[in-house]
């Protein structure tokens, strides 16, 4: 009798002992997907239409919810997701700025290596955009003009860490040519700005040129992929145009706090690979024109060592002081 | 004439001369002009060299007004005391709501400026304490899902 | 004739009793809302969004736009009542306002600003009908310098703001532009008086320290044991709880003033709502024949911004709908909802979908016309908050400005924040300093200080792009027309003091 028992014991410890890594996670409670940037912004907006598709496909039984943890660039975003340490209900939408600001911020407690990778879902492509009445034809066109004109030709954008410019300073390097770069707050005064005739060119995402294209108010000279994107297939990309200048890559996917346990992030990536496949994905990449840039584990992890490597000289270029 | 100065005056106008020193002396360490304009050092620059110019142009008048005999407006600083007692009862109520939540500092803030403000009686102070405390819970809590501190009590 | 045509169209769609039912639910949301302090309309417009976002885009944006328009109608209401800006736009309605509120005529305030919001709310969809398309090309000729000419023209208000001394109401002024710099610094990403502070990378928070200033410093002021009772006096009947003839005839350039003065400021991207009711409060004072009353309690010294505030609306709206280009933080959460529907908007918008922008269009006047109906009855209501004992109500604003505070970003550190502005604002009342200019100087710092720049990286450094441009030179003449007369006046009281010595 004892010794049934107590072989009946050791047998369930055993099958116990091999169950619980196995032991699959699934949410108990609500979902915080945490946001960076403001309601409304791009991340905002990319947040909350994944929360759509997910809850549409009935992936996550629980609800979710996008929560804003607006400030310093992302700093706020990514020390309250250090601060969650180990909780497996928590998602954070990272871009770029999360290798950026840590870099150039001393205030910065976390990086993004401090915080467990889960998926990188898309890339942004970006467009060289001028006036529709503008004489510029091709990006040869512009870059001749600013040669020309030292000093008089005039781009908007955001802030000098972030993407346009860094943009800039790649495409400068490869064409020898030198313009003004004029950093506005929002997104709105940088387009007005443009179809205004205040500045000369903007580097816009796709989806944004497209209607003011179809509305004959802009041109675009040159996608600034490596690749022609496919919404735009008659645009020749500027390494076709004969300037060696490298993708600036935008990327956008999600990140869990740091520690987040094992079982939490295979959940994660199962439901995210699963997404990337469905239909309501894949027409959420189309119509806003992103890139699929699908990555996960190794892959990631290399991407964002390489991101940071380029980032880094591309900041160094541009004269901004790095403090780590 | 240093009898018939307004101190207070001179004091504020201390204070300001003294912050604009520091804010022109903050932005001295920063480029006052690139090659395309004014750097980040221009503008807080002339702000805080106005701002002592100007509190030096008040303290000229006011000791010219005293100088000329003329008679100087004194400053009323009746009610101060219990002003700065209701004032440091929001210090700790707002140091407070992170470690303790939102309704015991609030609870805090409410009983402090009903009992010592305004000398309520306890079962008025306690009354209007809790009651407006539930609103506040109620309305903005369950009804606007803002998310207030939670003490370690749970609420 | 189009236009009627496409007002049909707008009129039979808005009609339909699901959009009526979602209109209705969007301008009573948006009045909540507006009432609460802190909780704006874009963070409302963004806690609905998903909903919106299952809906039909029509239905969804006549809901969202009723609760932008709605939340200015509620955001006058703590402002004339307990001296709490209810949101950024509301802080020149606290000036005259609350001061109708202490005079007993708290009622009339209220009212007057449910009157102005919907003349102006409905002016604003007036002129939204008909001139977008070419308001919207003009707009687009307001570069830098003109952004910079229209800042100086803001700034120039500070004379119009000031009390008895012009010179502490500069020196309010300046600090409110130094509070402006604090955090990063557009152009060079570097910080400025942050100490190190990530909750000051992102500045100071303007609803923040016009919360600290006005309410919080309002009530240090009155914590006196003596005063256990009713603080302000309430007039019975319903009659002194509405404004009278009088008083509309006194707004009537008000509401013309403000109606104009907030649509064509809320058409320009980054010009907003605070700087629209600033402008169109000193324009009102500036022409008024009683000029050293206000402040004082006139009352169209709350139609003038509670008008600009609501005409801006649909002057916001304008290049969202013609251009595609989000000029405020509301109208970049509509162009969100644009594209979670799976559509973009762009110049085209209105050729592409015309039963959006008609619906849309038609709704706003429709919504107006409820939110009057709606609020007017509320007015003798909320006048009654008046009738709390002191102690009930002044501990209540602490509590109002805390909560408020904390959600605008569920931040703590703003909460300590306010605590040091409401110390500011007892002391700079017990001194004599006007609170008005520091806000002034903190909304129009650093939008004033980007244009300088950029204006300058426009010309490489050449100082004339700031007045050589026609429209920007025009704004500068007017500034300086509103900055002499004053300066004259004094200069020649110091004259005849000179004089008289």
């Amino acid at each position: 009798m004892k010794l049934r028992s107590t072989a009946c014991l050791g047998a369930a410890l055993m099958a116990a002992w091999a169950a619980a890594p196995a032991a699959d996670f699934t949410p108990s409670r609500t979902i915080d997907v945490v946001v960076h940037s403001g309601p409304g912004a791009g991340n905002d907006v990319f947040a909350r239409a994944i929360v759509g598709v997910l809850e549409k496909q009935k992936a996550v039984p629980q609800s979710m919810q996008v929560v804003n943890k607006t400030g310093g660039g992302g700093l706020v975003a990514m020390s309250y997701m250090a601060e969650k340490k180990g909780d497996d209900h928590l998602i954070a939408v990272f871009t770029g700025v999360w290798w950026v600001n840590p870099m150039i911020r001393k205030q910065a407690k976390v990086s993004i290596h401090d915080l467990t990778p889960i998926v990188r879902l898309i890339l942004e492509p970006s467009v060289m955009a001028v006036r529709a009445d503008a004489p510029y034809k091709n990006a040869k066109d512009f870059f001749e003009a600013a040669k020309k004109n030292p000093g008089k030709m005039k781009q908007s954008g955001g802030s000098i860490s972030g993407r346009d410019n860094t943009t800039r300073a790649v495409l400068q390097k490869a064409s020898g040519a030198e313009w003004q770069f004029i950093s506005m707050k929002s997104g709105g005064e940088r387009i007005a700005a443009l179809l205004g005739g205040h500045v000369d060119m903007m580097i816009m995402e796709p989806s944004e040129a497209l209607e003011q294209i179809r509305a004959g108010k802009v041109r675009v000279i040159a996608t600034l992929m490596d690749k022609r994107i496919e919404s735009m297939p008659d645009m020749p990309t500027i390494r076709e145009q004969g300037f060696d200048a490298p993708e600036v890559p935008q990327a956008r996917g999600f990140v869990g706090p740091p520690g987040m346990p094992a079982d939490a992030r295979r959940y994660w990536e199962g439901i995210f690979s699963k997404m990337h496949k469905s239909k309501e994905w894949q027409d959420f990449v189309k119509q806003n024109h992103y890139v699929d840039g699908f990555l996960m584990g190794a892959d990631f992890d290399k991407f964002s060592k390489e991101f940071e490597q380029t980032q880094r000289g591309i900041l160094k270029q541009a004269g901004i002081k790095l403090v780590r | 004439m240093w009898r018939s100065l307004n101190k207070s005056e001179l004091t504020a106008a201390g204070l300001l001369i003294a912050l604009g020193a520091y804010v022109a002396w903050e932005a001295w360490e920063w480029p006052y002009m690139t090659k395309d304009g004014p750097g980040p050092g221009f503008f807080p620059l002339w702000i805080g060299i106005l701002l002592v110019g100007l509190a030096a142009l008040l303290i000229v008048l006011q000791v010219a007004d005293a100088s000329a005999g003329k008679p100087v407006e004194k400053t009323s600083w009746a009610g101060t005391r219990p002003a700065l007692v209701g004032w440091g009862a929001l210090l700790v109520a707002a140091l407070l709501l992170e470690p303790a939540g939102f309704v015991a500092s609030y609870l805090f803030l409410s009983v402090v400026l009903l009992r010592v403000s305004f000398r309520r009686s306890w079962s008025s102070t306690a009354l209007v304490s809790v009651v407006s405390v539930a609103c506040f819970w109620g309305l903005f809590v369950k009804l606007l899902e803002v998310r207030l501190p939670v003490g370690p009590w749970g609420f | 004739m189009e236009v009627l045509a496409g007002l049909a169209q707008g009129f039979a769609i808005a009609l339909e009793p699901a959009n009526l039912f979602w209109c209705f639910i969007g301008v009573v949301l948006g009045t909540i809302v507006g009432l609460l302090p802190g909780l704006g309309p874009s963070a409302t417009v963004a806690l609905l969004l998903p909903l919106a976002t299952q809906m039909n885009p029509t239905s969804g944006l006549i809901m969202l736009a009723g609760i932008y328009y709605g939340a200015k109608y509620g955001g006058s209401t703590t402002a004339i009542l307990l001296n709490v800006p209810g949101e950024s736009a509301s802080v020149v309605t606290c000036l005259d306002g609350f001061e109708m509120a202490r005079k007993g005529r708290a009622g009339p305030a209220l009212g007057i600003a449910a009157i102005a919001s919907f003349v102006a709310g409905t002016i604003g969809v007036v002129l939204l009908m008909l001139v977008a398309p070419p308001v919207a090309e003009f707009a687009l000729r307001f570069g830098p310098p003109e952004y910079f000419a229209l800042m100086a023209l803001g700034l120039s208000m500070v004379v119009l703001l000031a009390g008895k001394s012009m010179i502490k109401a500069l020196l309010s002024m300046l600090v409110g532009l130094w509070l402006a710099t604090v955090g990063i610094d557009l152009f060079t990403d570097g910080e400025r008086y942050t100490f190190e502070q990530i909750e000051l990378v992102d500045g100071v928070h303007f609803v923040v320290a016009a919360i600290g200033l006005f309410a919080i410093g309002e009530v240090l002021a009155n914590l006196r044991p003596a005063d256990g009772m009713q603080q302000f006096r309430v007039p019975k009947g319903l009659r002194n709880l509405l404004p009278n003839g009088q008083d509309l005839k006194d707004c009537r350039f008000a509401f013309v003033n403000g109606s104009l003065v907030g649509f064509f400021i809320g058409v320009l991207p980054g010009a907003g709502s605070t700087i629209a009711s600033f402008v169109s409060y000193g324009v009102e004072k500036a022409v008024s024949r009683r000029k050293e009353q206000f402040g004082t309690g006139v009352i169209e010294g709350v139609a003038a911004p509670e008008a600009a505030n609501n005409s801006e609306t649909g002057g916001a709206l304008v290049p969202l709908l013609t251009l595609g280009i989000p000029g405020s933080a509301t109208t970049a959460i509509l162009l969100a909802a644009f594209i979670l529907w799976g559509m973009r908007p762009g110049p085209l918008l209105i050729q592409d979908h015309p039963e959006i922008f008609w619906g849309l269009v038609a709704s706003m006047y429709i919504g107006n016309v409820m939110l009057l109906i709606f609020n007017l009855p509320l007015v003798p209501l909320f006048a009654q908050i008046l009738r709390l004992p002191g102690h009930i109500l002044y501990s209540g604003i602490l509590g109002i400005s805390i909560v408020g505070v904390y959600s605008v970003d569920q931040r703590l550190f703003d909460v300590w924040l306010v605590t040091a502005f409401g110390l500011l604002g007892y002391l700079m009342r017990r001194l004599d300093y006007p609170a008005a200019p520091l806000l002034l100087g903190l909304v129009l710092g650093d939008l004033m200080e980007n244009a300088v720049r950029q204006s300058l990286m426009m010309s490489n450094g050449d100082v004339s792009i700031l007045y050589s441009r026609p429209l920007a030179a025009t704004m500068l003449l007017f500034t300086a027309a509103i900055l002499i007369g004053p300066l004259f006046r004094q200069v020649n009281t110091w004259r005849l003091k000179a004089a008289e010595q």
